[in-house]
């Protein structure tokens, strides 16, 4: 019983790889303050080319290559898009989210049931055998470890360096930014290509590990991309918050896996699909402290319990204030 | 020769010329992806409109698809006025099907006239439309979530619940299965044209509903309102008016007509509660708005085009074994090439610098 | 460092904002930039510090042309520029505010940095804790600090654009000796204002701009009546408040207490007259905008009562206030104000129409047109609210304000416009206050308060004074009040 515990909250983490890897891109394009909505079509499209890619060439590291430069090129349309063109940038990301999601239902028909390379797990000597968390951290694919090496490197960047800073200043207020000598549009347009390069990444995640292969509509990948973007807010725009939201939604799956055996009431559609508006509901209750009725609901509270209720930091934890907002430099 | 090419274009305006760019864009790029699969594009095209126009069986089955379509489209453009993202408008056409599946259920057996059925569930399913949007716009008003993620979180559950009620309560009888709820007898179906899917009463209903809010929209106090509400929401709230009611009304009547469409869905096309009631036509919807441009008659013609995509593209698999989701592609490239054509539009035509205070 | 500007050019459109203008600032000067509303000072000023490119002319330092083509290139060139709102980060430390702009490696190098700006700190007597957040500073902190961070990097000539905006007279005497220190130790300073008071004070030289030319350049001390000449090209006779307060009360505030940012009120009894004008004084983000807001009903009420009249609006959403015949006035005029796209005939109906179901378009019309005419807006039915000049826009935001009002709220109504503007909009203020309107605003003008109000309120650090009779008051007295003295 114990040792099922402990593979099945490995495979949390396992499957939650991906969407770590999606949402810490997608954080760090919110960083900078652009809304990159694009991200349902790209992992699936990702997956596909990655697993296309893979197919062809029987290379995995192309398969990845192959999700990465998708993501690349559809961050540097939706760049063009808002910032040169001045389009919305909500109008633009959804429209190449449904594009992406048709193309690759579209152009993966011939890859739909066949076999590719698969990723497989690379335990850590010895450090696998540390009793409970060996079994949780140490034997897993390079990917995870890669995950978990970018939680801390985004953590590191945001906060400890200087293009850290600057980043953070674009997305917080590119006036005084701009004022500075930093090119608001640059910067931008960099972090939203790097962005959408990693959720590229957690494409292939999927098709050539996770769920291998490519299965159409059937792949069960459609909507990931949304809770990405709930996530991203869910953990304030932090990295190991994010994270750990990503963790979350997974746990919230495997429990709905658990549950369906126990449960036979419910149908098992239904626990499919379960976890998705649970994640709305908890970003709902993340937010409720940010409402501005809230404030005035506890403000009459005594000092000491009105500073317990009210958003902590909030600071740290607010939106890039120009998220969402175009830059136009004289 | 370029004489008359020049003829040609001077009739029209700029605004004409980049719009025709951006279609012409669309189809380049579509005929790419195309080409990257083996297909020929013109044989495909080609294909395509016989399976649009072919007969007018498949005529009468692009008005199928169009009349709800349209409907959810109209519907759009009024949360888009009050600037609002409507993703949630998949769970409102799901909410209206499964009101309405529920009235019919309650009322198949009782003794009422038949057509009294159908309006009575009809305006059920309105309600359902109505409540869910209700959802979204109590979750965006006053949890501070933003309609994008509260939309698109109840369309999961929407989509959940369907699932529960066509696997359980509603189940058919023995196993549950994909195929829906059981199918309603044919008196409680929509009467057709004989001969056809079509019928007249969704179009009927698309003149009707157009009209009204076309009407509400250019002519009433609540029309410039939620104008003003989605173009400055804090001077609208300074000018008096009630911008919480304004855009909980905005998304009360779209969910409301989108409810209507997820009946038409229901009486008029499947007779029955599937899971996929809504077909995407609630996205599909949002790209007919934004092709639309706030203009109503835009959004009808917008519409009709991406009904006969639609249709165009269901014999796409048997006839030359592509995935029909090729539709799907030049819909969204059409509005992604307009996106595309109305920014360098914008930017040829820019103005330099716009006096400001003189500061 | 000696900073030159020749026959600078630039234009918006068909607006000549600067035509030609040639100017030269020595080290340790302190130049003054006078000038109306719309005159060109801070568009030449932008252009000095690198944020707007003029479309003709050179700027020399040294006797030598320098591009200054953006705000870095500036600051690297010795010239820097303190907006009205400095352009910091509220979310940041002040450590990595001031850093922020620094070319070199990878990593934030504290050490040094630290140094360098703790050596500054001393000469002028700063005392910023590095690890505090900037959102927790006030106003004059926020300028010193940027006055600090052009100085460590470098700063020769420092240009103030209406610093004394939003800042307590006890702040403003500091920044004053600040920039005096600065000139001690060879800094040349640019000094933007339309207060001839201030120029008096601090400046040595003055030039004065109109219209995008310079008309003149006097050295200090001068007369204001000299300077106003040259600023507007005739003499302006100021008016005072003829008062038409009666002393029937309009709306009842009891035991108010309302929350801004960072304090809870003390609690407010007043009562406000028909007719009567009533100023708020105070340091910028001391409540007034929040008192005006609660008033307006856009602001929740934390305890206590607002009545107008018989009916008691404590705790109803705003368009109930609305329907009472409350308007606010926001300070911003197209971002709060008016809705960008639309046209004035709409505006109006906005305004005026919220009670009919179905439009009457001919009677918008009609109104429009009247207003156009009685507020003297320099604008068309179809022109869109965008392309007014600020003055019109003004004038529109004052028209729209429906007549017989109760009470009017204005959040610095005449902000930004020049004197002449000033007076016409009191003038027609002064109308409705023989109508019954009562009138509650919040300015940042001594003069206007002791010229234009019944009665004063004076907000200081989350208290609110009892009301002073303006008779009572003279600049003196108000100014100690707003910085905190003189309270019972």
């Amino acid at each position: 019983m114990e040792n099922d515990i402990l593979v099945g909250l490995a495979g949390v983490i396992a499957s939650a790889t991906p969407i770590v890897i999606a949402a810490i891109g997608e954080t760090l394009t919110e960083k900078s303050g652009m809304l990159n909505l694009s991200v349902n079509g790209v992992i699936l499209l990702s997956a596909m080319a990655g697993f296309a890619a893979a197919y062809e060439t029987g290379s995995l590291l192309a398969g990845y290559l192959a999700g990465m430069i998708v993501g690349a090129f559809i961050g540097l349309i939706l760049i063009f898009c808002s910032i040169t063109l001045r389009q919305s940038q909500v109008a633009v990301g959804l429209v190449l989210a449904f594009l992406c999601r048709d193309l690759s239902y579209f152009l993966g028909t011939d890859f739909m049931g066949v076999s590719a390379p698969v990723l497989r797990t690379q335990a850590i000597p010895l450090l696998k055998d540390i009793p409970y968390i060996g079994k949780l951290f140490f034997d897993h694919t390079i990917m995870v470890y890669l995950s978990l090496f970018l939680i801390v490197l985004a953590m590191l960047w945001l906060w400890r360096t200087r293009l850290g800073l600057i980043v953070r200043s674009v997305g917080e207020r590119p006036e005084a930014a701009y004022a500075r000598g930093i090119d608001v549009n640059k910067v931008r347009a960099i972090y939203t290509v790097f962005g959408s390069t990693l959720v590229g990444l957690a494409g292939p995640v999927y098709s050539l590990g996770l769920k291998p292969g490519w299965n159409g509509s059937m792949t069960g990948l459609d909507g990931i991309g949304w809770i990405v973007l709930a996530i991203t807010i869910f953990g304030g725009w932090n990295p190991i918050r994010v994270a750990l939201g990503a963790y979350l939604f997974e746990l919230l799956r495997w429990l709905g896996l658990v549950l369906q055996t126990r449960l036979t009431s419910v149908p098992s559609q239904v626990l499919q699909v379960a976890p998705f508006p649970l994640m709305i509901l908890t970003l709902l209750i993340v937010n409720i402290k940010n409402t501005e009725w809230f404030d005035t609901l506890i403000c009459t509270l005594p000092r000491s319990l009105y500073k317990f209720f009210s958003p902590k930091g909030k600071k740290r934890n607010a939106a890039p204030s120009s998220l969402g907002i175009p830059f136009k430099s004289v | 020769m370029k004489k008359i090419l020049q003829a040609i274009l001077s009739k029209f305006s700029s605004s004409t010329l980049f719009s025709l760019a951006g279609f012409v864009g669309a189809l380049i790029f579509t005929s790419l992806v195309l080409l990257l699969v083996g297909a020929q594009p013109g044989l495909t095209f080609q294909k395509m409109l016989q399976g649009a126009f072919g007969d007018s069986v498949k005529i009468a089955n692009g008005l199928v698809v169009w009349a709800p379509l349209s409907l959810i489209a109209g519907a759009l453009l009024v949360t888009f006025a009050a600037g609002l993202w409507n993703l949630g408008v998949e769970g409102q056409i799901m909410l209206g099907a499964i009101f309405t599946t529920w009235m019919m259920r309650m009322l198949e057996s009782s003794l009422l006239h038949p057509i009294l059925i159908i309006v009575l569930s009809s305006l059920f399913g309105m309600l359902g439309g109505m409540l869910w949007a209700s959802l979204t716009g109590i979750l965006r008003l006053y949890g501070g979530v933003s309609e994008i993620f509260a939309g698109v979180g109840l369309n999961f559950v929407a989509t959940a619940l369907s699932l529960w009620l066509i696997f359980g309560p509603w189940k058919r009888p023995g196993v549950g299965s994909m195929s829906g709820t059981e199918p309603f007898d044919q008196r409680l179906w929509l009467a057709t044209i004989p001969g056809y899917r079509l019928s007249i009463w969704s179009l009927i209903l698309v003149v009707m509903i157009f009209t009204g809010l076309i009407f509400l929209m250019q002519k009433t106090r609540f029309g410039i309102q939620v104008k003003a509400v989605g173009k400055n929401l804090e001077a609208a709230r300074l000018m008096g008016i009630r911008t919480n009611m304004v855009m909980m009304q905005a998304m009360l009547l779209c969910g409301g007509i989108a409810g209507l469409a997820g009946t038409l869905q229901v009486v008029a096309v499947y007779h029955r509660l599937i899971p996929s009631i809504s077909s995407g036509y609630g996205f599909l919807a949002m790209l007919v708005a934004m092709l639309a441009n706030n203009n109503f008659f835009g959004a009808l013609l917008v519409a009709y085009l991406f009904s006969i995509l639609n249709i165009g593209g269901i014999q796409l698999p048997i006839d030359l074994h592509l995935d029909s989701t090729l539709s799907g592609v030049l819909q969204a490239a059409f509005v992604l090439f307009f996106l595309i054509m109305n920014g360098i539009k914008q930017r040829l035509t820019e103005k330099k610098g716009i006096p400001t205070d003189g500061k | 460092m000696k900073t030159a500007l020749q026959h600078i050019h630039k234009s918006f459109g068909k607006v000549h904002a600067n035509d030609d203008i040639s100017l030269v600032i020595e080290s340790g000067e302190i130049l003054g930039i006078l000038g109306e509303n719309g005159a060109g000072k801070t568009t030449l000023m932008k252009i000095l510090a690198g944020l707007l490119h003029a479309d003709a002319g050179s700027v020399l330092i040294n006797d030598q042309v320098v591009q200054v083509t953006s705000a870095d290139e500036a600051l690297n060139s010795g010239i820097g520029m303190l907006s009205q709102d400095p352009l910091d980060f509220p979310t940041m430390t002040i450590f990595d505010n001031l850093y922020l702009g620094q070319q070199k490696g990878l990593f934030i190098k504290k050490a040094t940095f630290r140094n360098t700006i703790t050596e500054v700190q001393k000469s002028l007597g700063f005392h910023f804790n590095l690890s505090d957040y900037v959102g927790d500073l006030s106003m004059g902190e926020r300028q010193q600090l940027e006055i600090l961070r052009l100085l460590v990097h470098g700063s020769e000539l420092i240009i103030l654009d209406e610093p004394t905006t939003g800042i307590s007279a006890q702040q403003k005497t500091q920044l004053f000796d600040l920039l005096k220190q600065l000139t001690r130790l060879g800094k040349s300073i640019i000094f933007v204002t339309h207060k001839l008071a201030e120029v008096n004070e601090l400046c040595q030289r003055t030039i004065v701009l109109k219209q995008g030319r310079l008309v003149g350049e006097v050295s200090i001390p001068c007369g204001s009546s000299e300077l106003i000449q040259m600023m507007f090209g005739k003499n302006l006779v100021f008016q005072i408040n003829t008062d038409v307060s009666s002393t029937v009360p309009q709306i009842d505030l009891r035991e108010l207490v309302f929350k801004d940012a960072r304090f809870l009120s003390n609690p407010l009894d007043l009562q406000i007259y028909r007719g009567e004008i009533i100023g708020l004084a105070g340091m910028e983000g001391s409540g007034q905008k929040t008192f005006l807001r609660t008033l307006a009903g856009l602001e929740k009420v934390v305890a206590g009562k607002i009545a107008c009249g018989e009916d008691d609006l404590t705790g109803k959403l705003s368009h109930w206030f609305h329907q009472a015949g409350i308007y606010f006035m926001p300070a911003t005029r197209m971002e709060e104000g008016l809705v960008q796209g639309m046209t004035l005939k709409e505006h109006f109906i906005l305004t005026h129409q919220s009670d009919r179901f179905k439009l009457d378009f001919a009677q918008a019309e009609t109104t429009t047109q009247e207003k156009i005419a009685d507020y003297a807006i320099r604008g068309f039915q179809d022109s869109f609210a965008e392309e007014l000049s600020g003055g019109n826009q003004q004038r529109l935001l004052l028209a729209m304000l429906k007549e017989n009002a109760r009470l009017l709220l204005l959040e610095n109504p005449t902000r930004g416009l020049d004197i002449e503007s000033t007076n016409w909009m009191w003038d027609k203020l002064h109308q409705r206050c023989q109508d019954g309107t009562s009138i509650v605003f919040a300015s940042a003008d001594l003069d206007e308060l002791l010229r234009f109000s019944n009665r004063i309120l004076v907000f200081f650090s989350g208290k609110i004074s009892t009301p002073y009779q303006t008779q009572e008051l003279d600049s003196e007295k108000l100014g100690a009040l707003i910085g905190g003295e003189g309270w019972q």
